[in-house]
């Protein structure tokens, strides 16, 4: 029996058993765990809210060799994060991260720069723009996840892009912009304005709430909606259950 | 399973489909089942094939009832003006134990939740909308679980309702009955504290 003491965050929780639940953990050291919380369900659980998507706790688990899961054995919450579970679009957007961060990753693989991206989205998700936000996230974690755009030069030759027009091909599919001598290499690739591409050189390379949304128009929302959801799904596969989701809702509120 | 005599397979795969129930379990409650008197055994085929037969979901507020519109639905007796909203049907029961209400009630089929998808088009909320729109109704009341799920739908329901002025309320949050303050966890104590009452 080994035992290991996690930071970890809570990303997602499915029912086992009578009254247990399996608690998907995104931790700083060890990547993505799955553990049991025994008990969890019962409404006087000693883990109260703490195994809630979002919560961030300091964890003691142990697994037994050969086991498959860990079991929680100890427990203490940093942060529970409780805004994003008291206002619908946090929610909704705390929801479509933390199911990005589960599709993109793999079970065990240690990736400290995911989960301190993760504290820092759900710490400054109150103060930011919401579509800004996601759109962030995508970029930030792609590029950790070496999915990297490429925005300066041509994604394919890599010649040094040049801003002689206003537009400029961007190629979902070969990552970035590319020149017009390569646009033959990606007959999916869209016109967009040179605009969108400093937006998406600050959603990488800034802070969530530094990112300047004042000037983001309506269009704009649209254009970025769609470049960074193509780019998004050449590296995903299948529909995120958040965006069927945030469809559903957005008929409704509308 | 190799070994079993083919009908004995099929039960115990039968109790494995069971929620909660794992093929250890399955095995135990299908010897069990084989190891009791016949009369038994019978006895709770036949009520697992009655109650299929004869209980539905009610067409009004869906819960689990041998005529519909259900007692609830019926009854002169009860508040029509007051909504209950449950997410499951059992959840009627547990309410009912209380004997503290006299209203009627609505089942969702479910709650709100993104990350396994299940959006407002799988629950029965225009039902609801619907019955709240034929008019009379004064309050609805959301009961749903005190968890992330609940707790969005509790925030859906009352964005969706509260435009068409109708009181919507949510149970209270608070400490266990019987529990100590220091058990309690922080995001507990803070709602319960948020919703104190005067004394
Ligand atoms: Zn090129
Ligand atoms: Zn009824």
């Amino acid at each position: 029996m080994r035992f290991h003491k996690v930071s970890a965050i809570v990303l997602r929780h499915y029912d086992f058993g009578e009254a247990d639940k399996v608690v998907v953990l995104y931790s700083r050291n060890q990547g993505k765990l799955r553990a049991v919380a025994r008990g969890a369900r019962r409404m006087k659980s000693k883990y109260g809210s703490s195994m809630e998507p979002f919560s961030y706790n300091e964890m003691m688990l142990y697994k037994k060799e050969g086991a498959e899961l860990y079991k929680i054995t100890g427990c203490s919450t940093v942060n529970s994060y409780s805004y994003l579970r008291k206002d619908l679009d946090s929610f909704i957007t705390a929801s479509y991260i933390v199911e990005l961060i589960d599709k993109i990753t793999e079970d065990n693989e240690p990736h400290p720069e995911m989960f301190f991206m993760l504290n820092e989205v759900f710490s400054q998700m109150p103060d930011c723009d919401r579509d800004v936000i996601k759109w962030a996230f995508v970029v930030k974690l792609l590029s950790a996840s070496g999915y990297k755009l490429c925005l300066d030069k041509c994604a394919c030759c890599g010649i040094t892009a040049r801003r002689a027009r206003d537009i400029v091909k961007f190629s979902s599919f070969q990552g970035g912009v590319i020149c017009p001598r390569c646009e033959s290499r990606d007959l999916n690739s869209v016109s967009v304005p040179w605009r969108y591409i400093d937006y998406l050189e600050d959603f990488e390379s800034k802070a969530f709430t530094e990112i300047d949304t004042a000037g983001i128009s309506q269009s704009h929302r649209k254009g970025l909606e769609s470049i960074i959801g193509s780019y998004l799904s050449s590296h995903l596969s299948g529909e995120l259950k958040t965006e069927k989701f945030i469809k559903q809702w957005e008929v409704l509120i509308s | 399973m190799a070994g079993y005599s083919r009908a004995l397979q099929e039960l115990i795969s039968a109790l494995n489909k069971l929620p909660g129930i794992g093929p250890k379990t399955a095995q135990r409650l299908a010897f069990y089942i084989l190891k009791s008197s016949k009369e038994d055994a019978v006895g709770l085929s036949d009520s697992i094939v009655r109650a299929r037969e004869r209980l539905k979901y009610c067409s009004v507020c869906g819960s689990i009832t041998e005529k519909d519109p259900c007692d609830y639905c019926q009854s002169p007796g009860r508040d029509k003006s007051v909504i209950c909203v449950v997410e499951l049907p059992q959840d009627i029961f547990v309410i009912e134990k209380t004997r503290g209400f006299k209203g009627v009630y609505h089942v969702l089929m479910g709650a709100l939740s993104p990350l396994d998808g299940v959006g407002p088009d799988d629950l029965k909320i225009k039902q609801l909308l619907e019955r709240i729109k034929k008019g009379g109704v004064k309050e609805i009341i959301v009961a749903t679980n005190p968890n992330v799920e609940g707790e969005a739908t509790a925030m859906y329901l009352s964005r969706l309702i509260h435009p068409l002025n109708i009181k919507v309320t949510r149970l209270a949050h608070g400490i266990p009955m019987g529990g100590d303050l220091e058990y309690a966890d922080e995001v507990t104590l803070a709602m319960a504290l948020e919703g104190r009452t005067e004394i």
